[in-house]
């Protein structure tokens, strides 16, 4: 065996013993954050997982355990805003038509949900992402600054024009006579 | 529809969405269980750690290799069965080669030396896998921090076995390194790249990266870790490191039709 590089010293079993009992209080109010950023379960599921990842590699950055929530759900909010980011799902596009054509299903399966929904997937990953913390989790702007380590100001900025383009989008498919 | 109305439709639907009480699926805690090493030791392992977001692949990967497989055998052209099991990576990183050359971690110029090609070891045990970890200098407190089982009970030497799912007795490594930079390890994907005569480095997909030395002899290849980062990394976490150092260092390849 030839000379290896210094071996760090890895987290103390009661270091580690803390992540698993934290991340386990905390995984279900997670992968419902990221279902809320990224709709699709198995999504969800995935972005989860590899936070937990991450989360298990950076433990040792953590200095306040009592902190784990906000810095375990700035990792999983990263990860989901790359996947949309990778995913180009968050590309504007003009839904209306699908709209219009769900609208006129003889069985009436379109509804509300459906007209919202398309209109968030349109949103851009960092819309979204803000759009979530607000309203799913109802988290006040400056709490949302603090997870997402950006300003305030940068927070109502995103939520103003997130609120917009939804309004516009909607307004779109109502102009081409779906029902909202 | 103003503002408010439009916020109130906002987080009804986020209500109807997502239900209060909708659970994480029970593969989360399983892998979380995985995660924490020596904290769970006392759980039952389930499947464990592995690389990101591959998993809900594994069932598709299988049976594409299985039907892979099944061809290679009709046509006569396979020796021995490559290596399946879970965890698997997606169909679209399986190690076919047409799939590979296509993949964006193709380089543009093609590696060529005698490195290039298929590799796996024999079956071997899990009292092989603490040798390679002893030797390679780890302590038996790093070893059970990061999950290794240093009682091989249940014939698994590392909990979490998500290191080519080849942890214990009668597991067996395989490695294909293609001349477009990609290596497959076991069903694990990194790339690769010749830093020297002896020397590459493999970086996995989160872009933890370790410098290997190598040498072959006749048909035989020895693969061991030189160097715990690479020049622009920063040193791989102990985890990745012990995981690696079973995957690479329990016993040489063969190089394989």
């Amino acid at each position: 065996m030839t000379a290896r590089g210094p071996v760090s010293v890895g987290p103390t079993a009661e270091r580690t013993a803390a992540l698993l009992r934290l991340a386990d209080e905390h995984l279900d109010a997670a992968y419902r954050l990221a279902r809320a950023i990224l709709r699709e379960p198995s999504d969800a599921q995935d972005a989860t997982h590899d936070a937990l990842l991450q989360a298990s590699r950076k433990w040792s950055t953590l200095r306040d355990p009592s902190r784990f929530e906000p810095w375990f759900d700035r990792i999983l909010i990263n990860i989901c805003r790359d996947r949309l980011r990778h995913a180009s799902r968050w590309q504007a596009r003009d839904i209306s038509d699908e709209i219009v054509s769900a609208a006129g299903d003889p069985f009436g399966q379109a509804d509300d949900r459906d007209v919202l929904g398309n209109a968030i997937a349109t949103l851009s990953p960092d819309h979204r992402v803000v759009v979530a913390l607000r309203y799913y989790r109802d988290l006040p702007v400056d709490e949302i600054a603090t997870r997402l380590a950006i300003p305030a100001g940068t927070v109502q900025s995103r939520l103003h024009y997130a609120l917009e383009h939804l309004h516009r989008v909607i307004d779109v498919a109502d102009a081409k006579g779906t029902l909202r | 529809m103003t503002n408010h109305d439009l916020e109130q439709r906002l987080r009804a639907w986020y209500r109807a969405e997502i239900d209060d009480l909708e659970s994480a699926p029970e593969q989360l805690r399983a892998d979380l269980a995985g995660l924490v090493g020596t904290a769970a030791r006392s759980r039952r392992f389930t499947g464990g750690w592995r690389f990101p977001s591959v998993y809900r692949f594994a069932p598709l990967a299988l049976a594409a290799t299985a039907l892979v497989v099944a061809i290679l055998i009709g046509i006569g052209l396979l020796g021995r069965l490559p290596d399946v099991g879970p965890p698997a990576p997606p169909a679209s990183e399986r190690a076919t080669p047409s799939l590979a050359a296509t993949s964006p971690r193709a380089t543009a110029t093609p590696i060529t030396g005698p490195i290039v090609g298929t590799w796996a070891t024999g079956e071997v045990t899990c009292a092989q896998q603490l040798a390679a970890l002893e030797a390679a200098g780890f302590s038996a407190e790093q070893m059970t921090t990061v999950g290794v089982d240093l009682t091989c009970e249940n014939g698994i030497a590392v909990q979490g076995a998500g290191w080519g799912a080849r942890g214990g007795n009668g597991s067996q490594n395989t490695a294909r390194f293609l001349p477009n930079g990609s290596l497959f390890v076991s069903d694990n994907v990194f790339t690769y790249r010749l830093i020297g005569a002896a020397t590459f480095e493999a970086t996995d997909p989160q872009g933890i990266c370790l410098t290997y030395g190598y040498a072959i002899e006749g048909d035989q290849l020895s693969i061991e870790i030189i160097d715990s980062g690479c020049p622009a990394t920063r040193t791989a976490p102990l985890l990745d490191r012990i995981g690696l150092t079973v995957l690479f260092e329990t016993s040489p390849f063969t190089r394989q039709p």
